[in-house]
């Protein structure tokens, strides 16, 4: 090791407490700034890969977007539907290998309620092509048995044989709301919890699977979304009605061969029966998170923001310590060293705590995201395999580990061209 | 016998601070042959130090003639005068003069860390260490303070350090302003005697300067500004 880095590093030693502090600083912003893009990254994944597996969803002529929330992710009004004919011409569709039908409409304590066929718990798919699972239980089966989604059952404490009401509509009930609007509830036919699925980390959790039969039970006795006055048809006797269902929200479709799907989406957009949208899943969902890309860059520049600040300690607290080292310096001078040897000397000092404060936060990060893994794997079904396990950065994490690292060098510069100045003019007797 | 050769000579040196009105030093003329001992003396205010920064290359004469060593400094590039003062010159300041957070030995390694003459010119090159223990029994340091983190010593062991730092390599000019002022007495008188025969030992020309005209009694000539 050159003498400059030796004398650079004992100073640094002398200052340990200051210098600690800062480096502590930056080791921390880049946490962030890493943690930050690790946890986007995934966020991303996670929800790109809301449903995967599935080639078409199909549904009435909405938009693309507003098909997409609300089969998906729930969300929103489906206020259209597509005939059960419709579906079941899809479905025998020698391209098409499987379908699950949506039926939406019913919540249960502000959970939506999805009416579908047993196809859902085979052919679903999310995350990295992951099928459902049940963590307790067993698939509906019949009339009136629901499975829960996980956070479903955790939110609500729910287990296995317990008895649950639905209301109709996705309206929020407050608790005093709910007595008001007992005639929406669909208090005489409870079901009955036969399943609980196992985290997945996708809107899936917070539904409620109940059978297509199941769902047009309810509605029997309903017309127009109100009870009919006067009529009511006890749990008893439904099973004696033809329960097959007349429509659904969307389907979704899984082909034989995937290279079918432009074919495939075409016969669905030129249907004859009625008007039908087919949606490719990946490409609306892609579509979807560009409307979030303003608040993902917000984050991005908020923890830049960060490491800018970071930096700016360190700026700071070298240059306030500069003065104390006007003697030092001058001292040096004096047994020889050129201005340029201080400039050096407080670069190398810049760059140690740059550089020990990236590695540091890099070692914090994986420390933090080895721990949490595991729990958020059960806790919200999180993938955070692949780069946000990883110990090691990932390649795309390197060039923003690297701009941090130039941007230091460059701050570091500051107060070394101070120290520089200071040198010259001083001379030999430092002047405070 | 033949006189020895000049070690510092001005002619009509002027300097002038940057943004004042008035010459610091008006036309300076001096004189001091090598392994001289000389006592430059003047009030407080009168430009010794000026003058030292001058000598040391650290500052650049506005008008006139400074050779040292028959060396004119202001012929130099800044780089080449702070080669050129770590090569031929030991300097000591009034207080503070070791780098706190190094220990005694490598306070006085110092100059031979940024000067390959000095290096060259210690008994053993190799191993410079021996002239710096040789230097520091000399001044009296013990040697259980030589690893010692040079913040822990005394003021008066402070500037026997700083001395021992200022000769080693054998400089042929140690410039010393007033390293004594901040010792009492008897130290001061100790400490000058030390520094003169360290001096006288290693044929080094020494220029000390002080407003306190009792101490020149330890030199042989006084010099006033
Ligand atoms: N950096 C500077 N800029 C402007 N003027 C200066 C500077 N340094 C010193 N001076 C002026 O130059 C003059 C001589 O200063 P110098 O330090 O050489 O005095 P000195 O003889 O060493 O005094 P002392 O015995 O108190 O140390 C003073 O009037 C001082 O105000
Ligand atoms: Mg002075």
């Amino acid at each position: 090791m050159s003498f400059l880095a030796r004398l650079a590093l004992a100073s640094a030693l002398n200052r340990r407490w200051t210098l600690g502090l800062t480096l502590a600083a930056v080791a921390l912003s880049v946490a962030l700034l890493l943690g930050v893009e690790r946890l986007r990254e995934g966020a991303r994944t996670g929800f790109v890969q809301s449903v995967s597996g599935t080639d078409l969803i199909v549904g009435p002529r909405t938009g693309g977007v507003q098909l997409l929330l609300y089969s998906v992710f729930r969300i929103g009004n489906a206020t259209n539907n597509i005939s059960w004919v419709s579906a079941q011409v899809l479905g025998q569709h020698p391209a098409v290998a499987w379908t699950i039908p949506v039926s939406l409409g019913d919540t249960h304590r502000s959970f939506p309620v999805l009416g579908t066929t047993e196809a859902y718990f085979t052919h679903f798919r999310h995350g990295d092509q992951r099928a459902l699972s049940l963590a307790q239980g067993r698939p509906f089966a019949g009339l009136f048995e629901v499975v829960l989604g996980s956070e479903v059952a955790r939110a609500l404490g729910y287990q296995l044989g317990q008895g649950i009401t639905l209301s109709h509509g996705a309206s929020e009930l407050s608790l005093a709301a709910e007595a008001l609007t007992q005639a929406a509830e669909h208090g005489d036919k409870p079901f009955t919890v036969v399943g609980i699925l196992a985290p997945t980390g996708t809107p899936v959790d917070r539904t409620l699977h109940v059978t297509l039969e199941s769902m047009s039970a309810l509605h029997l006795d309903w017309q127009g979304g109100a009870p009919l006055p006067g009529l009511k048809i006890p749990a008893e006797f439904v099973r004696k009605f033809d329960l097959a269902p007349k429509d659904v929200n969307a389907v979704l479709v899984g082909l034989k061969n995937r290279s079918d799907v432009f074919r495939m989406q075409r016969f669905v957009n030129e249907f004859r029966g009625e008007p039908l949208l087919g949606i490719l899943p990946g490409v609306t969902l892609d579509e979807l998170w560009g409307l979030l890309a303003v608040a993902e860059r917000a984050l991005k520049a908020i923890s830049a923001l960060v490491v800018a600040v970071g930096l700016a300690g360190l700026v700071a607290v070298v240059l306030a310590g500069l003065n104390e080292r006007r003697r030092e310096l001058a001292i040096l001078r004096s047994v020889g060293a050129r201005p340029g040897d201080i400039f050096a000397l407080l670069m190398v000092e810049g760059v140690l705590v740059i550089g020990l404060g990236v590695v540091l936060g890099v070692v914090l990060l994986a420390a933090v995201f080895t721990a949490v893994t595991p729990w958020a794997q059960t806790q919200f079904g999180l993938a955070l395999g692949g780069t946000m396990g990883g110990t090691l950065p990932a390649a795309a994490e390197w060039p923003l580990i690297a701009a941090v690292f130039a941007a230091g060098t460059l701050a570091s510069a500051v107060p070394a061209w101070r120290a520089y100045r200071l040198s010259l003019a001083d001379g030999l007797t430092p002047r405070v | 016998m033949r006189a020895a050769p000049a070690c510092i000579s001005a002619q009509s040196l002027r300097y002038r601070w940057p943004g004042q009105a008035a010459d610091c030093l008006n036309c300076v003329q001096m004189e001091i042959r090598a392994g001289e001992r000389v006592f430059l003396h003047g009030a407080s205010g009168a430009g010794k130090s000026t003058l030292l920064g001058l000598v040391a290359g650290v500052l650049v004469p506005s008008a006139g003639e400074l050779l040292v060593m028959g060396q004119s400094l202001a012929a130099l590039s800044g780089p080449q005068r702070d080669v050129f003062r770590a090569d031929h010159m030991g300097i000591l300041f009034q207080q503070f003069n070791l780098i706190p957070y190094l220990p005694v030995l490598d306070n006085v390694l110092l100059p031979c860390r940024f000067s390959r003459r000095r290096l060259s010119r210690c008994t053993q090159p190799a191993d410079p260490v021996q002239d710096a223990r040789r230097l520091l029994d000399h001044l009296e340091i013990g040697v259980e303070l030589h690893g010692r983190a040079a913040s822990q010593l005394s003021v008066g062991q402070q500037q026997r350090v700083a001395a021992a730092r200022a000769l080693i390599g054998r400089p042929e000019l140690v410039i010393a302003d007033e390293p004594t002022s901040a010792l009492d007495a008897a130290r001061q008188s100790a400490f000058l005697d030390l520094l003169a025969r360290e001096c006288g030992e290693s044929g080094a020309t020494l220029l000390f300067v002080s407003h306190d005209l009792r101490l020149q009694a330890h030199f042989d000539r006084v010099v006033s500004l």
